[in-house]
C-alpha cells in the first residue's frame, strides 16, 4: 500500500487531482464574471483604515527609537513608509495619533530627582563594590572562594612533594636519620 | 572607553529615576543600584581581572546588565516590602499616583520604553522576558497608563470645582 502511494503515477495522479480541485474552488476577482464581488471587496478597502495601518505602527516605534537615540540610517521598508505617510490620510491621522499618545506617556512619567546628601554613600560603596572585584588580580588575593583555596592548597603539597625528593641533601639525610633511628631501636 | 567605578557611578545617577520608580524610597533605590553594581561584579569577575578592562567588557552590554540587575533585585525586594511603611510613603500626587498605581514589571517596562527609548529587544533582555511578551504588555501598560490619568485627570476636574 505505502509503496503504491509513493509511486511515481500515484503522486502525479494525485497532483493532477489536486490543483484541479483548487482551480475550481478558486474564485478570480479579476475575471469579468465576478466584477461586482471585485467591486465590494475594493470598497471595503477604501471604506476601512489603510491596510498598512498595523505595520504602520512598528515603523512608527523604530522611527521614534531612531530619533531617539540619534540614528539616521533608514531601511527600505522604512522608506516606503516615510513615503506612504505623504500620502495616505488614514495613516496620517493614525500617526499623529500615536504621536500624541507617546508625548502624552512621556511627559505624564514622574521624574525623580536623586538626593545629593545620598551621592557620597552611592560613590564610596560603588568604588568598594567595584574595586574589590577588579583589583584582585593585581593584589594576589588568592582565597576569594572556597575553590580558589583548595586549589591552591593542593598545588603547594604538589610543590613540596617534588621539591623534598629533588633535592639530594635533604633525601641523604632522611635515609641517614633512618639508619641512626634503626640501630638505636636495635641495640 | 576605560570601565572604572565612576562609569557604574555615572549609570547609577542616569538611572536613578528608574530605580525609585521600582521602589519608591530614596535609601531603597540607592541601595538597590549599588546592589546591582556588586551584582555586575561578581558575575564579570573573570572578565574584571583582565588586565585590559575595556577590552572584555562591552559598555553597551554593562549598561542592560545593570538595568537587569537592579529590575530582578527589585522584585524581590519589592515582595519582600511592598507592605512596609518605607515603600509607600512616596509622594501621592496625582502624577505619581496614577504611575504607581501599575505593577513594578509594568512601571518598569513603561519607563525603559517610553522615558529612556529603549527597543523592545533591549526591554524584553532587561525584563528577563520574550520580545512577544514585551510587545504586548508595553502594549496592553501604555493603554492602561493612560486610562489611569485620564480617570486621575477628571476626577482633579471634579474635586476642582
Amino acid at each position: 500500500m505505502a509503496s503504491n502511494l509513493n509511486s511515481p503515477q500515484w503522486q502525479s495522479k494525485n497532483k493532477k487531482n489536486f490543483e484541479t480541485k483548487i482551480e475550481e474552488d478558486s474564485v478570480y476577482l479579476y475575471s469579468p464574471e465576478h466584477k461586482d464581488l471585485y467591486n465590494d471587496v475594493l470598497e471595503s478597502f477604501n471604506k476601512s483604515d489603510c491596510v498598512f495601518n498595523r505595520n504602520l505602527l512598528a515603523y512608527l516605534e523604530e522611527e521614534s527609537y531612531q530619533a531617539d537615540h540619534g540614528i539616521r540610517e533608514t531601511k527600505l521598508d522604512q522608506s516606503f513608509y516615510s513615503k506612504h505617510l505623504m500620502s495616505c490620510k488614514s495613516c496620517q491621522a493614525k500617526a499623529s495619533e500615536y504621536r500624541k499618545m507617546k508625548y502624552s506617556i512621556k511627559t505624564s512619567l514622574p521624574e525623580f530627582s536623586f538626593n545629593e546628601d545620598l551621592s557620597g554613600m552611592l560613590e564610596s560603596e560603588i568604588k568598594d563594590a567595584f574595586d574589590h572585584f577588579a583589583k584582585l588580580h593585581d593584589s594576589g588575593d588568592q582565597s576569594v572562594s572556597r575553590l580558589d583555596f583548595f586549589a591552591l592548597f593542593r598545588s603547594s603539597i604538589i610543590e613540596f612533594i617534588k621539591g623534598f625528593f629533588s633535592s639530594r641533601e635533604i633525601v641523604l639525610g632522611f635515609l641517614l636519620s633512618s639508619v641512626i633511628v634503626l640501630l638505636i631501636l636495635i641495640f | 572607553m576605560k570601565i572604572t567605578s565612576k562609569t557604574f557611578e555615572n549609570l547609577s545617577y542616569k538611572y536613578y529615576s528608574f530605580a525609585f520608580g521600582l521602589l519608591p524610597d530614596e535609601l531603597m533605590a540607592t541601595q538597590l543600584l549599588i546592589d546591582s553594581v556588586t551584582k555586575i561584579s561578581v558575575m564579570n569577575r573573570d572578565q574584571l581581572k583582565e588586565e585590559d578592562i575595556s577590552v572584555a567588557l562591552d559598555p553597551r552590554k554593562l549598561e542592560l546588565d545593570f538595568l537587569k540587575g537592579a529590575f530582578e533585585l527589585s522584585k524581590i525586594r519589592f515582595e519582600h516590602f511592598k507592605d512596609s511603611r518605607q515603600l509607600n510613603n512616596f509622594d501621592h500626587s496625582e502624577k505619581n499616583s496614577s504611575f504607581f498605581l501599575l505593577g513594578i514589571e509594568e512601571r518598569a517596562a513603561l519607563y525603559l520604553k517610553d522615558k529612556y527609548g529603549f527597543s523592545f529587544k533591549d526591554t524584553a533582555y532587561i525584563l528577563g522576558t520574550s520580545y512577544e511578551e514585551t510587545l504586548a504588555l508595553i502594549h496592553r501598560v501604555r493603554a492602561e497608563f493612560l486610562d489611569l490619568n485620564d480617570h486621575s485627570t477628571q476626577q482633579g476636574g471634579i474635586h476642582g470645582l
